[in-house]
Parts: structure tokens; sequence; C-alpha cells
């Protein structure tokens, strides 16, 4: 990101609660990101639409309290990615608590446009369940929403090499599940 | 192995949601939310009430000082705007009436002093037509007007 860019953002952040604009161009820049981040983890669409809902929400209730100073690279979306993130654990805390099983709705059964399907990322996708909601966020944000690992640091506020290592250690564990089902055929 | 299986994780064709229904949806919520459209009106009215006074404000202080506009002009663009209108100097009206001359070349010459009374104020009028022919016309002061002896009949 350009600084020109950078005090853009900043300024929008700034006036994003009074500003209709300014909250627009948050609004647009980082939905995407976002919602495709939350349906990765969650794989039902309702849950999906609750935890995103929320998730805005609470940035925006939350806006004014965003710490601007040595605001840098991807600081406003490593905050909304950890509102996301502490959404989904509060969904999955509440969802052992009742134990509740939603009826989830498979990709498949989304529109052609909407989805682009891949067997792989199935397979994954089910596999990834048998890991803690730590390692689903690293694998998630990893390799389905493509962050470096910069970017995965700042979010879950550790150092780059810790998660370097981290996600080292998950993708063997992954690896191993999926083994267990065969998977290693196809690799 | 693993490093494979890194590789074929980051070239994972993963799905995209796009378009999806909840973007419009949720942003109307969220303007809903924080920009009541209310709010918008009382915002726009402020707006409309501040610049009124503001309006007021100005054009109060240019009726108490009409030469403010000359000023600011002036300020704005260093020109100096040339007055038409002096300001006149009026005598008291508790003092006695100062006697005025002017003497005027176009008229020196035409004008017979010997015509004309001491300490009597006279009205001197100069027309000119198209071909420069002119009148002048000398009226004097304090002749009493004339009364009308016509009998008004009701």
């Amino acid at each position: 990101m350009e600084t020109k860019e950078i005090n853009l953002e900043k300024k929008a952040i700034k006036k994003a609660k009074r500003d209709r604009d300014a909250f627009d161009f948050l609004y647009r820049k980082y939905f995407s990101r976002i919602n495709n981040f939350v349906f990765h983890r969650v794989k039902d669409k309702d849950v999906k639409d609750e935890i995103v809902s929320n998730t805005f929400f609470k940035a925006m209730n939350k806006i004014d309290t965003f710490e601007l100073e040595q605001y840098q690279e991807n600081t406003f979306s490593a905050w909304l990615f950890r509102i996301a993130i502490s959404e989904i654990g509060n969904f999955f805390r509440t969802e052992k608590k009742h134990r509740k099983v939603k009826k989830a709705i498979h990709h498949n059964q989304h529109d052609g446009k909407e989805i682009n399907r891949q067997i792989d990322f199935e397979t994954v996708c089910k596999k990834l369940r048998n890991l803690s909601e730590y390692e689903q966020n690293l694998i998630t944000l990893r390799f389905f929403e493509k962050l470096k690992h910069k970017e995965i640091a700042n979010i879950l506020q550790q150092k780059t090499n810790t998660i370097r290592v981290q996600i080292h250690r998950t993708l063997k564990k992954l690896h191993k599940f999926l083994e267990d089902n065969n998977y290693d055929k196809k690799i | 192995m693993t490093k494979k299986f890194e590789q074929q994780m980051e070239n994972l064709d993963v799905p995209v949601l796009e378009n999806d229904p909840l973007k419009n949806q949720l942003k109307r919520n969220l303007e809903n939310e924080f920009f009541p459209r209310k709010d918008i009106y009382r915002q726009k009215f402020r707006i409309a009430v501040s610049f009124c006074v503001l309006f007021l404000i100005v054009a109060i202080t240019f009726w108490i000082e009409p030469r403010l506009p000359t000023k600011l002009h002036q300020i704005a663009f260093g020109k100096k705007i040339v007055e038409k209108h002096k300001k006149i100097e009026h005598a008291p009206l508790d003092k006695p009436m100062l006697y005025t001359s002017i003497d005027n070349p176009k008229f020196s010459e035409k004008i017979i002093p010997e015509h004309y009374q001491e300490d009597v104020a006279y009205l001197i009028r100069h027309y000119s037509s198209q071909n420069d022919n002119a009148v002048v016309v000398v009226s004097k002061f304090g002749n009493e007007p004339k009364k009308s002896n016509d009998n008004i009949i009701y």
C-alpha cells in the first residue's frame, strides 16, 4: 500500500462514524475479504452472514477507539480480521455449549456463479475441523485468504517467524489427518 | 512430503464468494444504524441555518459600515476605488451661514457682477442643447411667492 493510500485510509477511519462516504470507502474495501474469510471458516451461509454482520457492527461501534498513531500498512484490515476471528470463536463456543448441529450448506449448493468449486478444497475443509480454532485460523488465513506471513502476524499479534513455525507445524498436522484419509495417494 | 503438500495448499483453488447479496443488505443495515435519514436532514438544516446567520451578520455589517465592501475590495485586489462623491462638510445649523463663492471661468465673462445684489443668493442653472447652444437661467432667492387670488368655491 502506498503512503497516499495509507493516509486516505487513515482519514476515512477518522471520519467513518460521521461521514457516509468514508464509511462506504472502508466497507467496499474490506467487505469481500472479511466475508470470504468467515465463509471459509464456518462454511455455513447463515452463520457466515451473522458473523460478518456482527463483525462490521462491532467495528463501526468501536472505530472511535481504533489507534491511528503508528498506523501502518494492513493495520486496519488486521483489526477487522481480529474482530471476525473473535466472532467466529464466540460462535464455535456457543455451538459447543448448546450442542446444536447446524445445518451446513455445502459449497455445491450455491450458484455456480458465486462459487468456484474444488474437491481438494472440500477435503481440506473437512479435515481442517480436526484442528484447533487457532490452527484453523492459521490455515485459512495463509492458504484460503492467501495472506502473507507478516499480515497473519499482524492479525494474530505474533512475530512473523513464530507464525511461520506455527503454520509449518499445523501443515504437518493437517497432512497427517489427510494421510489417514488416504489423501497421500493424491499427493 | 510436507514441502510438496505446502505447495499444493498454496495452489489450492479456493472458492470465492462474489456478488454476495449480504453486501448490499448489510450496508443498508449499517447505514440505517449509523447514518439515519433523520440525522442527515437535521445536519442539512443546521448547515442552512448557519449560512443564513452568516449572511445576516454580513448584511448587518455592511448596513452599519457601508464603506466596508470598498475597503475589503482594496485589501483583496489592492486597487483604489476613486470615490465619485466626496463627503460634503455641512456647516452646523446653529452657526451663521457661511458665504461661498465659485469662480467659474465659464460664467465670469457672461455674468456681470453689477447686475446682482449683494448678500442675495442666486441659483444659476445652465442648460445646453445638442448644438452647443446654451442658456443660463439665474434665479434670485428670497422672492416671496405670489399669493393666488383665485377664490376656491367648494
